[in-house]
This record gives structure tokens, C-alpha cells and sequence, in this order.
């Protein structure tokens, strides 16, 4: 990142970490031993003055953020998911992936030149990296050593309504989230149709991966008596069974839906009080939504006992672009954006976590299997926070 | 003002008196020295609680004063700062790159004439206007003010601006004559060794009948698909038409089934396959770089490039037309600014909407104010100040 490319990213960097306190140094320099967490090879050891010393160099640390270096500088994480604390996935570009076992990193190299912009799964043997809504790939699990990526086809997939392919304009798969293996959604960019001004549907559901690639069905947002295709760019996805799915992007655009019924699928549009971009969405088990975007907004949506939902825009301690979400309980919900931005909401308030030194990269995912397991992912940073030991480094 | 433009075929020079300030300046600046005396800033702090200083601004020439020297607010724009009054505040325009206020205020660089923008890239550099003018387009009138109004594919300008061609000769994309090779047939060049509609000659048409009887390999008058006259080494004869080819070899059937210029499995010949993410344009495997990919018939790196950033088709958000620009990151969009500016509001849509270097909201960086209830300027990033006005020991109190 070039430091006039990016004056504004590194001067809004100083403004926000100026009024956080620094509380621990690194991973490697200021994490307490954890008892029992590490094996005996990565204990620390005591020192002739009595104290404890920091567990040695190659492995992270328990309980802290914990940056794992990567093997690599010009690398954009853009997505993180995981089935558990033993099969955690990362993707971005250029083509790589990396997988997470519990005990080591393995990395993969998928060979393509578009981007990889996110990835995600419905359980261990079916796992999903995204670039384009007819580019994809698909993996049945990682067998140890290999991801065993699948690539589509690319011949059949999105079908026009009539009969026609969007071969000419894939459109560019910017999220995924499903209820199943066969419950697949993905949501992406708007655009035009090549030979034409006809819209292409940013909005799709399929069934699964059959036959080597997903069958894309578009979902029309449009609410009224005859559906079509939106001019919106959907940046997010996410649901549960008490809120339904929900879809943001750009504009603050925000629709939800009871799920997928063909044709009949219908969205609600929900006034998100916002005209700013929205990059990321997540559904709280206590019904309340989430959504965070551009110039650091964070709307929550509640749901009032006439089942419409309002929207309330929440303070947070920055001005930075917002882009991933993700929580454990409605008082346990993390935010992390540019310039090294963690957010946490503790039920009352979001707050900075400002605990990792010289952090500064923008951060695009952020994942977890417990609130002691958690990923976040970004432009040349990978970052834990876990009871659990890493090694620092993938080599 | 002298404009400029940077081809040197529309070079253009007018003169104007470069003003220096305002005389609303002036007025003010008398004004400062007689009511805001007592207006004190000590041990000036640009970031106040916002934030640290910015470091990366020019310092003043001056020495800097003592720590504990009582400063107080100047309202002095330092050159090459003004106050226009297009826009509001003191000493809020950069003279030497405001395209509106370009070496004097409201000197402007573009005007649009009825509402539409002239055509070309105006810009402001050290006080001078400079016009850049788009791929085949040129100021040959030297008039800035209608832009690049000339399309260089004619024969007055043929290239570039005067370039006119000799009588008779056809501008061909964007020369005079036709390129070796190629022979002038009324206002095009084509290949009369290969050309069916102009065979060995300018307007000598290949037809069915110019062949004899053995030349039909499918029965004397049978015609399969895509199959007909062609020119070849200036000869007329019958064979596969527009590009298409017989892979199959299955003629009397299907005819000429593969479109060699398009087909990523007969790419210019038959059997000629592309590799995977190659595509076949005008029967070349593209893109021959690897690290490039064919999007709308260009060859482009999409983890740079913001028209199609990680997958074609994909544009990145924000105005193009500055300040600032999209760009693509590792094939993640983003935005560009420029030093001195900001996106300080977080929104893509007005792009670098802060100009850190006269805001005095945002001055040398987002959020950090001057003092605005008295109306302290921003120039070159900083909060003006000046050593306060020490009253002479030997007044009169």
C-alpha cells in the first residue's frame, strides 16, 4: 500500500488510533502463558528471576489477536469461513486459498486470474470460493494435503429467462450464505448485459453443486406485481431462522426474504435510514440485524411487535469504511473495516480494539467458530484470537 | 494566463497579469491587525484533540518560534493561496492548480460552452491552464475554449494536427496512404491478393460462375454452408468465406462449421486450442501474457485494472473525473486521492471531497478544525498563525 495512494486511509488511521490505548504490544512479545493451552513444546519458560517467559517465537500466542505472518506481502484476504476450529478456510488474491486444520496451514494456489472475492460453505464437505457468477469452485473437504478444487464449467449455470445465457457478462459473486447443500445463495455486482441494456439479476439461489457446477436461479428484489431484476449492487448476505435472509449493498439498499420459493420468492424492502453503502450484514439470534458500510455506518435493525422492521443508526468509534461482520450472541458482535479497524459491541456500545500494535491494513472478513476462536482477514494480514496455539507463520 | 495545451500541434499562448490576492484579502487582512490582537493560540497544535499534526506538509521557510512565543491567527494568505470567492472562507484557493482560479481568481481553464463541456482534460499546473486531448482527437484551432475539437481521421488532419494528405490519398486510421501491402480502392485500403470484392483488382468481384466445373467439391452449383467465391493469391476461386473453416472435414454437410476468429478450440486454425482463461479474438489465443486476461477485447490485468477489477465488467465505484479515481488493489476495488486531498465522509460516491490543504474543517486532515469562530484560515495544510503583535515598551497606555 503505497503511502500516497493512501494518504487518507493512513491519516484517518491516525486519527482513530490516536485516541485508543494500546493495551497489549504483539502476540509474541506481551501474551500470558495459558495454562494447558499449549503443548509442552510451547511453554514458556521460567527464568531465573521467577517470571514467566513468552512462549517461543514461531508459535502464537493464547487469548490475544495474534498475527500470523504471512508468506507473502501483495496478497488480499477477502474471505474467511470455517465448518469449526479444525477446518477454517481463507481466500483471495491473486488465487490462493489457505486451509486451517487445527494443527497446520496449507496452502493452495487455484489456478485462475480472476479474483477470488470470497468463500464460504454449508458444512465440511461442501465449500465454496467465488469470483463470478459462472467461475467458481467447489470443494468436497480438505483431505489433509489438497483442497481438491472443483472449477465450473462455465457452459450452462445463470439461464436468461429466455433461454439465453449471461455467458457475455458473469456477473461478479460478491457473497455467499445458505441454510444447506442444497439452499445456496450468492449475491453480487449489478450490470448490463453485453449486447444490450437488459439487467442481469445480482441476486441468485441454487440447489447445489450438481453436476459440476451450481444451477443459478436469479431472484428478482423487485417488490410489486411483476419482479425484475434491480440496478443494485448486493455487497452481503446473511440469515437465520429468526430474521429470514437478508441482502444489502449499495445505496443502503436492504431487502429480506422468508427463504427461497421459487418463482413466488418474495423480498420486503426495509428502509435502512442510510443512503451510504452497506458492505456487510449479520443476523443476531435475538432477531436484531446488523449492517455496517461506508463512512463507518452501522445500522441495526429492529424488529417492532408489528413486525416491521425500523432502523437505527448506532455510534462507533470511527470514520472508516465498514466491511464484515460477524457475532456470537446479541451482546458478542465484531465490525472490522479499513486501517486496521476492530469494532466490538458488547450489548451497550461498539467499542475500538486498538490491541494490536501498528495494525493499519484495511480488513475485509472476519469469522469465528466460538468467541474464543476468532478470524479476521485482510489486505497481507491474517489475524486469530483464541485460547487455541498457531504457529506464527505460514510457511 | 497562459494556456497551454500539451500537444505541441495546439500550443496556444495568452498572457494575463498573474493577481496575487484579492482586494476582499486586503481588506480583511487590515482587519486582522486591528480587532483579533488578543486572538491567541499557544504553543500552536494543528490536530488539536483530533488528532497528531500532519508531518507530511511543506514547513514554513521562517524558523519556527519559540515554543512559549504567543501566536496569534493570520489571516496573510502565504502565495500561492487567494481568496476567491467562487467558494467560501479565506485563503481557499491554490492559484497554481485550480483549474477555476487558475493563476488569478476566477480565471477559469474550462467553460462550458451551452451547457456542454468542451472535449478534452483541462488542468492547472503552476498557474497555467494545459489541455490533453483524448487518443485521435486535437486543439487544432488552438481555441482552448472549444477543447480538442478536431478529429484526427480526416485528411486536413490526418494524425495530427495540418497533417493534411496529398490529393487523392485516403486517411487510413489515422495516416496518409495505405500501409504497405495494402492498395487504395476509393476511400478504403484493402488486399487485392486476398479480398473477394476487390480480387486482383479495384472492383473485381469473385463470383460462382468465375470458377470452372472442378472447382465445386460438392457437385457443380452446390454451395454448403459458409462455403463460397473467395480471392486467393489474386485468383478467384471457391472455399470457406469470412473466416470460417471446414475442422471437421465434413464440407458436403456441414459446410464451413468453425468460426476461427472466435472458437478457443480452432483459434485461427484448426486444432489450435486456447489454454484454460484464454480466449480466441481474431483467431489469437488471448491473452499471450498470462498475466492478462481478455475482457470486451482488451487484454487487461484484472488485479489492477478499475474497469474490471477481479472479473470483467467489474467497474469500481467513484467519479473517474477526479480529484481522485478508482483504482483496483490485488483485484479489491478502492479509491485513489491525491496528496492533499481526502475522503473524509467515507462516501465513495463524491470520491476526495476534502482539500486538506485550504479546508479549515479538515485542515491537513480530516476532522482537524481551525479556528472557526474567528474565522482562521487553512493554507497549505496548516492553520495560519503569526507571532502575535508585541506592544512597544514605550507606548502610550
Amino acid at each position: 500500500m503505497g503511502s500516497g495512494i493512501h494518504a487518507r486511509l493512513s491519516l484517518v488511521a491516525l486519527l482513530v488510533t490516536a485516541g485508543v490505548a494500546r493495551v497489549v504490544a504483539s502476540c509474541a512479545e506481551s501474551a500470558p502463558p495459558a495454562e494447558g493451552a499449549l503443548d509442552a513444546g510451547d511453554k514458556g519458560d521460567t527464568a531465573e528471576s521467577g517470571t514467566v517467559l513468552p512462549p517461543p517465537a514461531d508459535s502464537c500466542g493464547a487469548g490475544t489477536w495474534c498475527r500470523v505472518e504471512l508468506p507473502f506481502t501483495a496478497v488480499s484476504l477477502n474471505g474467511i469461513w470455517g465448518s469449526g476450529p479444525e477446518d477454517v478456510w481463507v481466500a483471495g488474491n491473486p488465487h490462493i486459498t489457505i486451509h486451517w486444520d487445527g494443527k497446520r496451514f496449507v496452502r493452495t494456489t487455484v489456478d485462475t486470474r480472476k479474483a477470488l472475492f470470497g468463500i464460504w460453505g454449508s458444512g465440511k464437505s461442501d465449500i465454496w470460493a467465488f469470483s463470478t457468477s459462472q467461475t467458481m469452485w467447489h470443494s468436497q473437504g480438505f483431505d489433509g494435503d489438497d483442497a481438491g478444487w472443483s472449477r465450473s464449467s462455465e457452459t450452462t449455470g445463470l439461464n436468461h429467462k429466455d433461454g439465453a445465457l449471461y455467458r457475455d457478462r458473469p456477473v461478479p459473486i460478491l457473497a455467499m450464505w445458505g441454510t444447506s447443500a442444497s439452499d445456496v445463495w450468492a449475491v453480487g455486482a449489478s450490470m448490463f448485459s453485453y449486447y444490450g441494456s437488459e439487467e442481469v439479476p445480482s441476486v441468485f439461489h441454487c440447489d447445489g453443486w450438481r453436476d459440476g457446477e451450481p444451477n443459478w436461479q436469479p431472484s428478482d428484489t423487485s417488490f410489486g406485481d411483476t419482479p425484475s431484476p434491480e440496478q443494485i449492487s448486493f455487497n452481503a448476505i446473511h440469515g437465520n431462522a429468526s430474521s429470514g435472509v437478508w441482502i444489502v449493498g449499495n445505496g443502503g439498499k436492504t431487502r429480506y426474504s422468508t427463504g427461497w420459493n421459487g418463482d413466488r420468492t418474495a423480498w420486503t424492502p426495509v428502509n435502512s435510514n442510510t443512503s451510504r453503502n452497506l458492505n456487510a450484514v449479520w443476523c443476531s439470534p435475538d432477531a436484531d440485524v446488523w449492517a455496517a458500510g461506508e463512512g463507518a455506518t452501522m445500522q441495526r435493525f429492529i424488529r417492532a411487535d408489528g413486525g416491521e422492521y425500523a432502523a437505527l443508526t448506532v455510534d462507533v468509534p470511527t470514520t472508516v469504511v465498514l466491511r464484515a461482520l460477524w457475532g456470537f450472541a446479541a451482546d458478542d458482535v465484531w465490525a472490522v473495516g479499513d486501517a486496521g479497524t476492530i469494532l466490538h459491541w458488547d450489548g451497550k456500545a461498539w467499542s475500538a480494539d486498538g490491541s494490536i500494535q501498528g495494525l493499519t491494513e484495511d480488513l475485509f472478513a472476519i469469522w469465528g467458530s466460538s468467541k474464543d476462536d476468532i478470524w479476521i482477514a485482510g489486505r497481507g494480514v491474517l489475524l486469530h484470537k483464541g485460547s487455541a496455539s498457531l504457529p506464527r507463520e505460514i510457511k | 494566463m497562459t494556456l497551454h495545451s500539451n500537444r505541441s500541434t495546439s500550443t496556444r499562448a495568452r498572457v494575463v497579469p498573474l493577481m496575487t490576492f484579492s482586494s476582499a484579502l486586503v481588506a480583511i487582512a487590515i482587519g486582522c491587525a486591528t480587532s483579533n490582537d488578543d486572538l491567541r493560540i499557544l504553543g500552536f497544535e494543528p490536530g488539536g484533540d483530533a488528532g497528531p499534526p500532519p508531518t507530511s506538509f511543506t514547513e514554513p521557510d521562517a524558523a519556527p518560534p519559540e515554543a512559549d512565543t504567543p501566536m496569534c491567527i493570520s489571516y496573510e494568505c502565504p502565495a500561492p493561496y487567494a481568496t476567491c470567492l467562487d467558494k467560501p472562507g479565506l485563503c481557499n484557493t491554490n492559484l497554481k492548480t485550480d483549474v477555476d482560479n487558475c493563476g488569478a481568481c476566477d480565471k477559469k481553464c474550462v467553460v462550458p460552452d451551452e451547457g456542454f463541456l468542451p472535449n478534452g482534460k483541462f488542468s492547472c499546473m503552476d498557474g497555467e491552464c494545459y489541455l490533453q486531448c483524448p487518443p485521435f482527437f486535437g486543439d487544432c484551432n488552438g481555441q482552448l475554449e472549444d477543447g480538442c475539437e478536431a478529429l484526427l481521421l480526416d485528411r486536413a488532419n490526418c494524425g495530427s494536427c495540418g497533417n493534411a494528405c496529398k490529393e487523392g490519398d485516403v486517411c487510413w486510421n489515422g495516416a496518409c496512404g495505405c500501409p504497405p501491402g495494402f492498395t487504395q480502392c476509393g476511400n478504403d485500403c484493402t488486399q487485392l491478393d486476398r479480398d473477394p470484392e476487390n480480387c486482383s483488382a479495384c472492383g473485381r468481384e469473385c463470383t460462382p460462375s468465375d470458377v470452372g466445373a472442378d472447382a465445386w467439391p460438392c457437385g457443380e452449383g452446390v454451395l454448403p454452408v459458409n462455403f463460397g467465391p473467395v480471392c486467393n493469391s489474386s485468383s478467384c476461386d471457391l472455399g470457406c468465406i469470412r473466416g470460417q473453416a471446414d475442422c471437421n472435414n465434413d464440407l458436403c454437410g456441414d459446410g464451413c462449421e468453425t468460426y476461427l476468429a472466435r472458437d478457443p478450440k480452432n483459434c485461427g486454425a484448426c486444432g489450435h486450442a486456447c489454454l484454460p482463461e484464454q480466449e480466441c479474438h481474431r483467431g489469437k489465443c488471448q491473452c499471450e501474457d498470462p498475466a492478462f486476461s481478455l475482457c470486451r477485447g482488451y487484454c487487461v490485468d484484472l488485479l489492477k485494472d478499475p474497469d474490471n477489477c477481479g472479473s470483467c465488467g467489474n467497474v469500481c465505484p467513484g467519479s473517474p473525473t477526479g480529484p481522485g479515481v478508482p483504482i483496483c488493489e490485488l483485484g479489491r476495488c478502492s479509491y485513489y486521492c491525491p496528496t492533499g486531498r481526502a475522503d473524509c465522509d467515507g462516501r465513495i460516491d463524491n470520491g476526495c471531497e476534502v482539500d486538506l490543504m485550504v479546508d479549515p474543517l479538515n485542515c491537513g486532515g480530516c476532522g482537524v478544525h481551525c479556528d472557526l469562530e474567528n474565522g482562521q484560515p487553512c493554507a497549505e495544510g496548516r492553520c495560519l498563525t503569526k507571532p502575535c503583535d508585541v506592544p512597544d515598551a514605550g507606548g502610550v497606555f
